[in-house]
């Protein structure tokens, strides 16, 4: 095992999950919007951030977070969307990450208060780059939604939770 | 190492859905007045205003095209957009103060305000 901060195998790990992160991006994407509202998704992605948070740390969290809002906005969406994603995607890691560490919460837990910072992040930035205040008005239904995606990939996450990351696997 | 089978969730949850719901139901406090204007804002500046008592049909030039609004009945809505998701054509009409139709690719947003309105070009 390599004893260099970003070692070959760091760097393979944070590389395959970059791009399951895409992945799920990408496939989430191709589903029919059920509420046409904007910032309604799945958040899939966002799997991966809690897997890497709770199996290896925040800063690799963080790293896989930032390549994967800034791939899939270039790749699939506007650079614009960066914006977005990146003020949401901070705010999210940042809840989840404050979450997991005071130790009380469920993984559940953790992935709807990363949801829910998420869209509060990206609704931010919104307003103040749009500069409307009126955006807010989108605050309720959104943190709805996201109890529910979060709560759902809460579950999934626990299902992956022991995916082997050494000697052979991931 | 087997995890031991416990429950899903933790008591500590409910603060977190707690707290998700009380912010949720923020926007919801009563509002009071009716909408009177749109205010009209491509990428952060305000570029129109409009009565909503008046209708009629208008267009604003956004990046990629012009977004179409119809005011009718109190209401504004959008009826087309050059942008690819179509979020804001689907939102509908919007008549209460504070409300907002939103095109995000096309960095439009059509703001209900309850100012009387003053028509006024910016920039």
């Amino acid at each position: 095992m390599s004893d260099r901060r970003f070692g070959t195998r760091t760097l393979c790990r944070l590389a395959l999950l970059t791009g399951v992160a895409l992945v799920l991006s990408y496939l989430e994407g191709l589903l029919p919007p059920v509420v046409p509202l904007p910032g309604v998704k799945l958040g899939l992605a966002n799997l991966v951030t809690l897997f890497l948070l709770y199996r290896v740390g925040v800063a690799e969290a963080a790293l896989v977070l930032a390549a994967r809002i800034l791939l899939s906005s270039l790749l699939f969406a506007t650079p614009a969307a960066a914006l977005y994603s990146l003020g949401g995607g901070a705010c999210a890691l940042l809840a989840m990450t404050l979450c997991r560490k005071c130790g009380r919460f469920s993984p559940p837990g953790v992935s709807v208060a990363g949801a829910a910072a998420h869209q509060l992040g990206q609704l931010a930035v919104a307003a103040l780059l749009l500069r409307s205040a009126a955006l807010f008005s989108y605050l309720t239904p959104l943190l709805l939604v996201s109890l529910v995606t979060g709560t759902g990939n809460g579950l999934i996450f626990l299902l992956v939770r022991d995916v082997p990351l050494s000697s052979d696997g991931k | 190492m087997r995890r031991k089978k416990g429950n899903i969730w933790r008591p500590c949850d409910l603060l977190i859905v707690g707290m998700v719901l009380a912010l949720a139901a923020l926007p919801l406090l009563p509002r009071g007045e009716e909408g009177k204007t749109v205010e009209i804002k491509v990428e952060g500046e305000t570029v129109r205003r409009l009565p909503l008592d008046v209708p009629g049909d208008y267009t604003v030039p956004t990046g990629n095209g012009e977004i179409a609004l119809r005011v009718a009945d109190g209401a504004v809505a959008v009826v087309s957009s050059p942008c690819p998701d179509q979020t804001c054509v689907h939102t509908g009409a919007r008549r209460e103060r504070g409300e907002a139709i939103v095109c995000l690719p096309e960095q439009f947003v059509a703001e209900i305000t309850g100012e009387s309105e003053v028509d006024a070009y910016v920039g």
